[in-house]
């Protein structure tokens, strides 16, 4: 039963995340505004959704160990809370802003050489990622950091919103700001919660590792063409 | 050739000789009725039609008129000046007013009177000539629609319906519709320009008209009330401050709906986003909800409530049911407001409000947004170019 649900699991991601490459590009819904396709526009695409996901499970996990470490099991990491996810924050918002809104130029610069790669980046995040969560291994503060700033580039380059322009493009670009962080702030709080029993630490690390697999096939596949 | 001119001839002789009676063909042409109601509740009726037809009964079903029995009749009454058919119709007038028709919503028939009747001089008989009935009559504003019926026995007809407000320069014409099956027309609607709203469909219009003006049109309201919703997770003090907003703004709402408070616009723009600032900066130094926080968010209240009657001035108010317009339109703007501190709670509050973190990652972030978005509006609402 368990092996149909993992085998269920691995081909759900493996199949998302290989039409997720551009292939719900920018506009999920018409007519609900710019602003709200922006927030919704990271829910539509699988990388980017597991990729946040994948981070926000591991913060998450790191600092919902307090119950274990207020028994004296391990040292709080409060102190990365606040800091790591607003880096990861401004890093989209400087990214997007700079690169996409204001300079369309360089965009586009970046966007011929860089863009496809930034995909590919993204999966190699999301399978690091994963795997830390998988493995509970605590990163040093600055080092989570750089994580997540380097994160933060890799989604602001694959979310150029290259069919709009001018304001319908800053707000889009807000709006996707937005729902990256929201999403990011979900999944901490999942995390979280799903921190205090032993199963609850379990399943958590399960679905990383479904994360992790999913991006490495996916990766192998775009590597061996 | 010579043959040809030959069979030709022969060919326009045969016409002539068999279907001359054709040329003389008479044809009695459907009336045209345009029913005019304006905003005091006169109805003016003009019809357009052959009153030689109307008194002999001579309608469209006759190919050529001479097919009639009564033709003779007809052609006398053609042949007859201006002044000497009137009284031919005067002793018409009872039957015709008693054949016609116009009905109100609950079917019940709208007194009329002959105003004038116009009949042209009698000019080239072989085409009918027109004359024009009009027809006068009174109905109440509530009235939201008419039914007009014009008897097969007078002929086809084509009837409209326009409605006026000469005060406003407003007209609006109906679709014609063209009646030969004896029966009254389709509904003629009265509720574009004349007809009063029914109570419910106003409530109803300007509750939504507030409700819009909040979600999802109005950005700088919905800050606001996200502003005061990031202040504190703990009911009270978000139900103290959305109690003074809402009285203040209801305040200001009514005074400048009544003409009591005038304040240019751009004075008052410029100060709701300059509001929406400071309601995000004194997030971030939040020091619990203390009077002057709650005195301010009043005052602000008041800046956008006159914000809320300069758009229901836009809009405009209905004849007769002002307050009810007005109170809807506030409904509308606390459902409005309601809805937003729903999804935030929702979206927000649900998840992260226990959090040790809700305020570094959720409070602080959303209220310097906010603040540097209405920081924005503000410099733009000023119109010195300076964005």
């Amino acid at each position: 039963m368990l092996k149909t649900t993992k085998v269920t699991g691995f081909a759900v991601l493996f199949s998302s995340l290989s039409i997720s490459q551009n292939a719900f590009a920018h506009s999920p819904i018409k007519g609900i505004g710019f602003l709200f396709n922006g927030i919704l526009h990271p829910f539509f695409i699988p990388s980017h959704v597991l990729v946040i996901l994948a981070l926000g499970f591991y913060i998450g996990q790191q600092t919902g160990q307090q119950t274990e470490q207020q028994a004296g099991q391990q040292k709080p990491q409060k102190h990365i809370v606040p800091v790591i996810p607003v880096l990861f924050f401004l890093g989209t918002m400087i990214v997007t802003f700079t690169f996409i809104a204001f300079y369309p130029q360089v965009t586009q610069f970046l966007g011929q050489k860089v863009t496809y790669n930034s995909s590919m980046v993204l999966l190699v995040f999301a399978i690091l990622t994963g795997l830390l969560t998988l493995s509970t291994l605590r990163l040093a503060p600055a080092v989570l950091s750089l994580l997540c700033i380097l994160l933060a580039v890799a989604l602001g380059l694959d979310s150029q919103a290259e069919d709009l322009s001018g304001s319908a493009k800053v707000i889009a670009l807000v709006g996707n700001v937005v729902g990256s962080y929201l999403m990011l702030l979900y999944a901490m709080a999942l995390s979280e919660t799903l921190s205090v029993k032993k199963w609850q630490q379990i399943t958590i690390r399960i679905l990383t590792s479904w994360i992790s697999a999913g991006a490495f096939m996916v990766l192998a596949l775009k590597l061996s063409q | 050739m010579a043959i040809g001119i030959k069979n030709f001839l022969f060919c326009v002789f045969l016409f002539l000789v068999f279907f001359s009676p054709l040329l003389h063909a008479d044809v009695v042409k459907p009336a045209l009725v345009e029913i005019i109601v304006n905003k005091k509740g006169d109805v003016t009726i003009e019809i357009r039609a052959s009153i030689e037809a109307l008194l002999t009964g001579i309608n469209g079903r006759y190919k050529n008129t001479k097919d009639a029995p009564n033709s003779a009749e007809y052609d006398r009454l053609r042949q007859m000046s201006s002044e000497a058919l009137l009284p031919e119709f005067k002793k018409f007038e009872s039957t015709f007013l008693a054949k016609i028709q116009l009905q109100d919503d609950a079917h019940h028939p709208v007194a009329l009177t002959i105003d004038k009747v116009k009949i042209p001089e009698r000019g080239y008989t072989k085409i009918p000539r027109i004359s024009i009935i009009t027809l006068h009559g009174k109905i109440s504003l509530d009235v939201q629609n008419l039914r007009w019926y014009y008897p097969l026995s007078f002929g086809d007809h084509a009837v409209r319906l326009k409605q006026v407000d000469l005060a406003k320069n407003k007209f609006h014409w109906s679709q014609w519709q063209w009646l030969r099956n004896d029966k009254f027309s389709e509904p003629l609607s009265l509720g574009e320009v004349v007809a009063r709203k029914p109570l419910l469909e106003t409530v109803k219009n300007y509750i939504e008209l507030g409700f819009k003006h909040i979600l999802p049109k109005g950005t700088d309201h919905i800050l606001f009330i996200l502003g005061l919703f990031l202040f504190s997770t703990a009911w009270k003090p978000l139900v103290s401050q959305i109690t003074m907003f809402t009285i203040a703004h209801t305040i200001t709402l009514g005074l400048a709906m009544n003409g009591i408070l005038d304040l240019p616009e751009r004075i008052v723009q410029p100060l709701i986003a300059l509001s929406i600032v400071y309601v995000g900066v004194e997030n971030i130094f939040n020091r619990g909800l203390q009077k002057s926080r709650l005195i301010l968010v009043f005052a602000f209240g008041l800046l956008h409530g006159v914000g809320f009657a300069s758009m229901l001035a836009d809009f405009g108010m209905p004849e007769g049911a002002f307050a009810t317009a007005l109170i809807s339109f506030n409904i509308g703007v606390e459902l409005g407001q309601l809805a937003i501190l729903t999804g935030a709670f929702l979206l927000l509050g649900i998840w992260f409000g226990k959090r040790s973190w809700y305020k570094p990652l959720v409070v602080y972030p959303a209220s310097a947004f906010i603040a540097l978005l209405a920081f924005y509006w503000f410099l733009e609402r000023l119109d010195l170019g300076l964005v």
